[in-house]
């Protein structure tokens, strides 16, 4: 399989029908689905107009009613591999002097991460060695993310060069906090500020 | 007086694919508004969240487990619960290469770990019947009134 992109051998999932959740499945060659089922008695209408958001995103279509106490299934929609993304992430790169400069807008996950190596695999293999990566478009971090970064910390590190961080937000602040990662990246509240005399390394 | 529900559950079953984790943040992330944790509680449960999912996909993956990860949500009247299932063989907590790398920097599972612990008001891994590790979230809450 190749990373990063929607695994196609769910296409045998509906083989597996025997769960009670769903609408009793078919002989037809299914998506891949994601299975919900809410309990009889739970008090659940924000739900429904949940899932209806979820499929706006073309992450899927509600297949069967989904009346509050009912279940019901949702195949994904099967449009190319890269298509319809779940979760989204743009990169924007630009130079500033000698400085490469990423602006990451989105979520990274486990996902999306893959994206944003490769981009700075890139970078260190064309010999840019002084990185900032602007996190201030970014709405969601986890540790799939914080390990994509430091292994590019590793890999500038290992040509003498700096990877700095901009980010303000207080939600993605935290996280670098926790893992006591603010003193491994030197952050800084703007581009200008990282890309200033001395405000790149540590 | 009992209420009517005094727990309530939503079960969601994923294919386990490392895209299939935003859909479950996007659907958790509104069962915990509609239960009023606040917007920053919100965001820490999805990160928490995100972090189960995560490592439940990743050992499907890594074990070519094609079963389904499931995730419960439960509503009690003082806490909601998040429960991830997976089938994966547990994580070797005892190999130092989970730990450091030669650099000494933390694994990705060690800041999973860090963050698990740190962002929610309880953790626990327990042994799936059948094989497999349920991660179990927890988060307080004010008890609903009515």
């Amino acid at each position: 399989m190749r990373g990063g992109t929607i695994p196609r051998q769910q296409q045998a999932h509906h083989e597996r029908d025997g769960h009670g959740y769903g609408d009793g499945g078919g002989d037809d060659p299914e998506p891949p689905v994601i299975r919900s089922r809410i309990a009889q008695n739970s008090p659940f209408p924000f739900v429904q107009a949940q899932l209806r958001v979820a499929n706006e995103r073309s992450v899927a279509r509600i297949s069967t009613p989904a009346g509050v106490g009912g279940s019901y299934t949702m195949p994904l929609s099967a449009e190319d591999p890269e298509g319809g993304p779940i979760v989204e992430l743009a990169l924007d790169v630009h130079k500033t002097g000698s400085l490469s400069v990423v602006d990451v807008k989105g979520e990274i996950d486990v996902y999306t991460a893959p994206k944003l190596r490769e981009k700075l695999i890139e970078l260190v293999s064309e010999g840019s060695y002084n990185v900032v990566v602007n996190l201030e478009g970014v709405d969601f971090l986890d540790s799939t993310g914080l390990g994509v970064l430091v292994g590019a910390l590793k890999r500038v590190k290992a040509h003498d060069g700096t990877l700095s961080l901009v980010c303000t937000q207080e939600k993605i602040l935290k996280i670098f906090k926790i893992t006591g990662l603010t003193k491994v990246f030197p952050i800084h509240d703007s581009v200008e500020s990282a890309s200033a005399p001395g405000g790149e390394g540590a | 007086m009992p209420t009517v529900a005094e727990s309530a559950s939503v079960d969601l079953e994923i294919p386990p694919g490392s895209a299939y984790v935003a859909v479950v943040r996007l659907v958790i992330a509104a069962l915990a508004r509609g239960a009023g944790l606040d917007e920053e509680a919100v965001e820490e449960l999805k990160i928490a969240l995100s972090e189960a999912c995560t490592n439940a996909v990743l050992v499907h993956e890594e074990a070519s487990i094609d079963e389904p990860v499931s995730v419960r949500w439960i509503e009690e009247p003082g806490r909601v619960l998040v429960e991830v299932a997976d089938r994966g063989p547990a994580p070797d907590a005892s190999d130092p290469a989970n730990e450091f790398d030669s650099q000494g920097f933390s694994s990705r599972m060690v800041m999973s770990r860090v963050l698990l612990e740190a962002l929610i008001d309880g953790c626990e891994f327990v042994a799936r019947p059948g094989g497999g590790t349920i991660t179990r979230l927890v988060v307080g809450r004010e008890p609903q009134p009515g």
